[in-house]
Parts: C-alpha cells; sequence; structure tokens
C-alpha cells in the first residue's frame, strides 16, 4: 500500500483524539541530532474545522481487537485498514517535521493481538526517533489500556507526553459501549505513569537523569454519548487534576461514526455543551474555581445561554461589586469579562494610579460583561445596584457573536 | 524638529542618544529612506553610530532590565510610522524616570507595550508558519510575508531546532532574509528569493495529511481564520 493510502487511512481514524497540544515540553537538540521543543509549544496549521494541527497524529495500526461501541476501528466495521512500518512513522515525522510541518508525532494505535503487543510496537517507534534518529522534537504516546504497567513506564523515557484515554466518563457506561474495559485498566497505566513522574520530579537534580513524561499526563472524555451530566463530568474532571495530577483533560463532543442501539441518535455533535465544558475546565485551571462552585446538585448543568463564570457572578451577587484598586487578583479574577492577562494587568497598573475605563478598554477587558460588576468612578452607581435578573435582561440584548473560542 | 535616521534600529537607537545629548525638540522620528519633506519642516539627519546605539540598548537594559529593552527593539520592528515618538519618549524615559518604565497608566508607555506584545505574538505565530522547501544542494528555504519585521526574530529557534541543517528563510515583503550553513546565522538580501525548488515527495503527503486531519462534521471556517489568518496562506504548502 502507498504511503499516501495508509496515511488516510490512519491520520483519519486519528483525527477524533482531539489532544492537539505541543506545549509543556523542554528538550533541547542532542549532540549530532534534530529538533527540540518548548514549553508554550506551536501550531503550524489549522484545519477547516478550526483545530490546530501541531503534530503529524497517526495511529501505528487501525486494526483492532477490540469492539468499542464509538469507536471507528471497532473489530465490526467493515472498513479497510493499514498498518504503517515502524520506519515509515519515523520517516514521515522526521521529514515532516524537517520541513516545519509539526512540532512532532503523536502517536496511537488500535489493539493489535494484546494491549503489551501494542504497547511494544510504539515504544519500538518512539525509541527509533530517538535513538537511531537523535530526534528531539515532541513525541506524544498513548497508553493503551490494559498494557503492563512496566511497558508504560519504559515508554515514558522516550515521550514527551502520554495519555491514557478515559472515553466514557462513568464506569457503567464504559463497560457498556467498551465491555472490554474498564476504569481499572484506565486507571492503573495512569497511577504508574503518575508515581513515576513524581519521582522523576524529585530527582530534578540528579543530573544525566533521562526525562520521564515531562509535559505530563492528559486524558479525554467523550460528551453526549452516554447520559452523565456536566456537575458529573467537570467532577471527575477536577479529580483527574488534583489526584492524578494530569496536565490537561479534553472534551471531545461526540459525533456519531456507527449506527449502534446504544448510542444516542443525534443530528449535530454538542458542540455548544463542549465549549462549555472547557470553559468550566479553564476556570478550575486558571481562575481559581472548584468544581462545586461552577455547579452544584440544583445546577447540575452548565447553562447553554451563560459562560460559567458569569452563571456564577449571577448566583453569587453578594460578592460583587468589586473594587479594582483594593480587591486581591483572586477577587479580580472572579469579574466577568476580565481575563488572566487583564487581572494581571490591572494588578500590576494599579500601582502607578488609579484604573479608569479608559485603561480597561484598552486592556481588552469585555466592559459590557464586567461593568455590572464593578466600583469605578467612571461606571454609574445604579448598575451596581442591579438584580441578577435585570442584568441577564440587559445581557440578552447585546447581540452574541457565536465562535467558539480556540481552546485547544 | 524632524530627526532623520537610517532605516535600523541602531539608526534609531543612535537618533535617541543623539537627540537625547543635545536636548533637542523631537516631534519626529523618520527614516530618511521613507521621508518626504514637509515645508516649514525643520530637519536634522543623524547618522548610525553602533557605539553610541550600544550605549543606549545597554542603558536601557541596566535601567530596565533586559526584557524592557527587547520590547523596545520588538515594538520598532513594527515598523509602524507612529511608534517612534512614542518609542522616543518611552526610552528618554527609562533614562530620566527609571521606575516608571512599567507604567503602562502612560499612553506612550501603553502603545509601547501593546505593539510590541503584536510583535512577538507575531514572531511566535510565524514559527509554526514557517514552510520549507527543498532546494538545491540540500538548501531548505522558505518565504514569508510576515505584517512586522520579525524574520531576525526567528533565527535563534531555528539555528537551535535544525543545527545540521542548511537553511534560509525569507521576507518576500521586504526583500531581507537569513541563512543559516550549519554554524552561524547570517542577514541576507533576498534578492535570492528565486530559488529553483526540487520536486519534493512531502509536499503531497503534507497536503494528504492536512485534507485527512479534518473534522467535517465540526466545519467552522470562521474559527479556522481566526486562529489562522489569511494573509499567511499564500506560503502555506498545505494551502496551495
Ligand atoms: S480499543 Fe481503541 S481502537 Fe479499539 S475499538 Fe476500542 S477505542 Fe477503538
Amino acid at each position: 500500500m502507498e504511503i499516501l493510502q495508509k496515511l488516510e487511512i490512519l491520520a483519519g481514524a486519528a483525527k477524533y483524539d482531539v489532544s492537539c497540544s505541543s506545549s509543556g515540553g523542554c528538550r533541547t537538540t542532542q549532540r549530532g541530532g534534530f529538533g527540540n521543543s518548548c514549553p508554550a509549544g506551536v501550531c503550524h496549521s489549522f484545519t477547516e474545522d478550526g483545530r490546530c494541527i501541531s503534530l503529524l497524529k497517526i495511529l501505528l495500526t487501525n486494526v483492532c481487537i477490540y469492539d468499542c461501541a464509538y469507536c471507528a476501528n471497532r473489530k465490526s466495521n467493515d472498513t479497510p485498514r493499514a498498518t504503517f512500518k515502524v520506519e515509515e512513522v519515523a520517516n514521515l515525522t522526521i521529514e515532516f517535521y524537517k520541513r516545519n510541518y509539526i512540532e512532532g508525532l503523536f502517536l496511537s494505535s488500535g489493539v493489535i493481538k494484546s494491549p503489551d503487543y501494542t504497547m511494544e510496537a510504539l515504544i519500538r517507534v518512539a525509541k527509533s526517533l530517538r535513538e537511531e534518529h537523535k530526534f528531539g522534537g515532541y513525541i506524544h504516546l498513548k497508553a493503551i489500556p490494559g498494557a503492563d504497567p512496566d511497558l508504560i513506564a519504559l515508554a515514558g523515557y522516550y515521550a514527551d507526553r502520554m495519555s491514557v484515554n478515559i472515553e466514557i466518563p462513568s464506569e457503567p457506561s464504559l463497560k457498556m459501549l467498551a465491555p472490554d474495559k474498564d476504569f481499572e485498566s484506565v486507571y492503573s497505566p495512569m497511577n504508574r505513569l503518575r508515581v513515576k513522574i513524581l519521582e522523576h520530579k524529585g530527582n530534578l537534580k540528579k543530573r544525566g537523569l533521562k526525562k520521564f513524561v515531562p509535559a505530563g499526563q492528559s486524558t479525554q472524555m467523550i460528551v453526549g454519548a452516554s447520559p452523565e451530566n456536566d456537575l458529573h463530568i467537570i467532577t471527575l474532571a477536577a479529580g483527574l487534576y488534583k489526584v492524578q495530577e494530569l496536565k490537561r483533560v479534553y472534551y471531545s463532543g461526540y459525533i456519531p461514526i456507527n449506527t449502534d442501539n446504544r448510542l444516542p441518535v443525534i443530528s449535530q455533535p454538542p458542540l455548544k455543551r463542549e465549549n462549555r465544558l472547557y470553559q468550566a475546565d479553564w476556570l478550575m485551571r486558571f481562575y481559581g474555581f472548584t468544581h462545586d462552585e461552577i455547579l452544584d446538585k440544583n445546577n447540575p448543568w452548565l447553562d447553554p445561554e451563560f459562560d460559567p463564570k458569569m452563571a456564577w457572578a449571577l448566583r453569587h451577587p453578594e460578592f460583587f461589586p468589586i473594587d479594582l484598586d483594593s480587591a486581591s487578583y483572586e477577587e479580580i479574577l472572579r469579574v466577568p469579562g476580565i481575563g488572566v492577562r487583564s487581572a494581571k494587568f490591572i494588578v500590576h497598573s494599579r500601582r502607578f494610579g488609579h484604573i479608569r475605563l479608559e485603561h480597561l478598554k484598552k486592556m481588552g477587558v469585555a466592559l459590557k460583561r464586567a461593568k455590572y460588576f464593578l466600583v469605578n468612578p467612571d461606571i454609574p452607581r445604579e448598575w451596581q445596584k442591579l438584580y441578577p435578573e435585570q442584568i441577564k435582561a440587559r445581557l440578552a440584548v447585546v447581540p452574541k457573536k457565536a465562535v467558539l473560542p480556540s481552546l485547544f | 524638529m524632524t530627526i532623520l535616521t537610517e532605516q535600523s534600529f541602531e539608526g534609531f537607537l543612535s537618533a535617541v542618544f543623539e537627540a537625547f545629548r543635545l536636548k533637542l525638540p523631537v516631534q519626529r522620528i523618520v527614516a530618511e529612506n521613507i521621508y518626504s519633506p514637509q515645508m516649514f519642516e525643520d530637519t536634522h539627519a543623524i547618522t548610525t553610530n553602533f557605539e553610541n546605539a550600544a550605549r543606549v540598548w545597554n542603558g536601557m537594559q541596566k535601567n530596565a532590565g533586559k526584557n524592557i529593552a527587547f520590547m523596545v527593539q520588538a515594538a520598532y520592528l513594527s515598523e509602524l510610522p507612529e511608534m517612534e515618538i512614542s518609542l522616543w519618549e518611552y526610552v528618554k524615559g527609562i533614562f530620566i524616570n527609571p521606575e516608571n518604565a512599567q507604567n503602562t497608566l502612560e499612553p506612550h508607555t501603553h502603545a509601547v507595550f501593546k505593539t510590541a506584545n503584536k510583535v512577538k505574538a507575531e514572531s511566535h505565530n510565524i514559527k509554526g508558519f514557517v514552510r520549507f522547501q527543498k532546494a538545491e544542494n540540500d538548501l531548505m528555504v522558505a518565504v514569508i510575508e510576515p505584517t512586522y519585521n520579525v524574520v531576525n526574530l526567528l533565527a535563534e529557534h531555528f539555528a537551535n531546532r535544525f543545527p545540521n541543517m542548511q537553511w534560509m528563510i525569507i521576507d518576500a515583503k521586504r526583500g531581507i532574509g537569513i541563512h543559516y550553513d550549519c554554524r552561524e546565522v547570517y542577514e541576507i538580501c533576498g534578492d535570492a528569493a528565486e530559488i529553483p525548488q526540487i520536486n519534493d515527495e512531502f509536499v503531497a503527503l503534507w497536503k494528504g495529511y492536512y485534507q485527512f486531519a479534518n473534522i467535517k462534521e465540526r466545519k467552522n471556517p470562521k474559527l479556522q481564520r481566526r486562529c489562522l489568518p489569511v494573509k499567511y496562506w499564500k506560503h502555506l504548502t498545505e494551502m496551495g
């Protein structure tokens, strides 16, 4: 089979994994080699769906012995199959990298023969890239659920990032849709990686120690293929960040690929919901919100109308208004319309004088939303006395821009 | 008074040095080659002096730190005509009142920082958008047309990444570029832009990959254009 054909099959099958990040790396170029990675990551292109291309994202093979209901590669599907040779993957990665098409490789795979066999095959590719070709670019390897933790730990010496996908956010749903998997098969490699990453962090000062998954672990959950609500999902995510110390949790709006009576019938992937989940995720990672502040038993779904930060502000009028001259950074971050960058800017600039409305505008604060929550001489006082319902009504007349923020 | 300089960062810093020393009443700073005389305008030409430029550069680093000096350079590279007077006021301020160098409530400072951040953002993005093509003698050549003059800011990144590869990045808009010969990076003039490209089999594979990675059900050209502005498409292999 031609390489182009294989690429079509194996890139096409890998594209549903939404993780694309090339960030968190810190590799320098080896002597006699090429390639490095920088903490910020680099996007190289964007496909028509608006997603970033930063890594060559492919499967080693789309042959699979399992039969997960939501997956294009399941064994019961009649679909063209292909398998890359180790050298083919290495060569594509290197030649793409040298032309600056990509930051590195994202390699996943269907399960061939057994999880261990598959994991070994992935390791061979990474090892060849690092050792034979002295490749210093980014490598993201999938940890195959059910593979021997020792093998997974070995893979970590070649990879910058590893991920084990949870895919389905609760164990009963997972078992129903993917009869060969359970949470144990996902959590056991994740745990092994976590412990090993920690060990290496502790020993950072020892010179000559090989890097171990320096960019950390991530995972992905499919949203909307099973009945779990948003509260369940962000609670799970919060635990993954806190207990498993993951770097990223990705949410992937369910796209119907197979017809299967265990799966819901939908006409459109739930992109709005996915977007709200990313916003909630950002609040947890960068804004100091906990999952139970964002949602609770009485409000288990994210509001389609207001972003989660605005929704929180509307439920907590007692927290506002905020005085930008005296409030803490953490408090300022909670004001709708003020992002991390503007909040830092405010805290930085106020040492030099009062922050006026014109400054906020220049900084890029969304005053349309922020103005109801601030004390400022330039803002009419009565705006701070509005009830949440009145604010809602005023916000509603603002024409909404229907663009999805890019969070990948 | 309008100060005329050579069109380079060193030229600009030299002018700052002289104007400051002579206490000139600066109203405008313009590069000589793009200057068109206006009536009743008082002009003063300042020639580039590398020593003076270095003194200003080092003085900025000493008074306000490396980051600030880099902000000044980045803002200069925007080539925006209104930038030079803000930069003049700002750099002067660094020497008169260094504590105020971070005061972004001050309009000139804000203008300098904002522009510098845009230039830095573009230079970061371009690191991803550079596309090398194989030319003769294993030379890898890329052409870019950035909004700001960022080509020199790419040198270190690509020299570190490809230490054993000969490469060249040409800014076709400005007729300048950088060339790396596996030892050092040189600034070049882009007359060499006409480089015969060898038929590169990986172009087709990359174009293919670009299509295969797209998810039809998620089509969102608006988002795509926001992340990857159309002005960059011309030199992206996958778009051709
Ligand atoms: S194991 Fe992975 S590749 Fe195989 S069917 Fe399940 S999700 Fe698909």
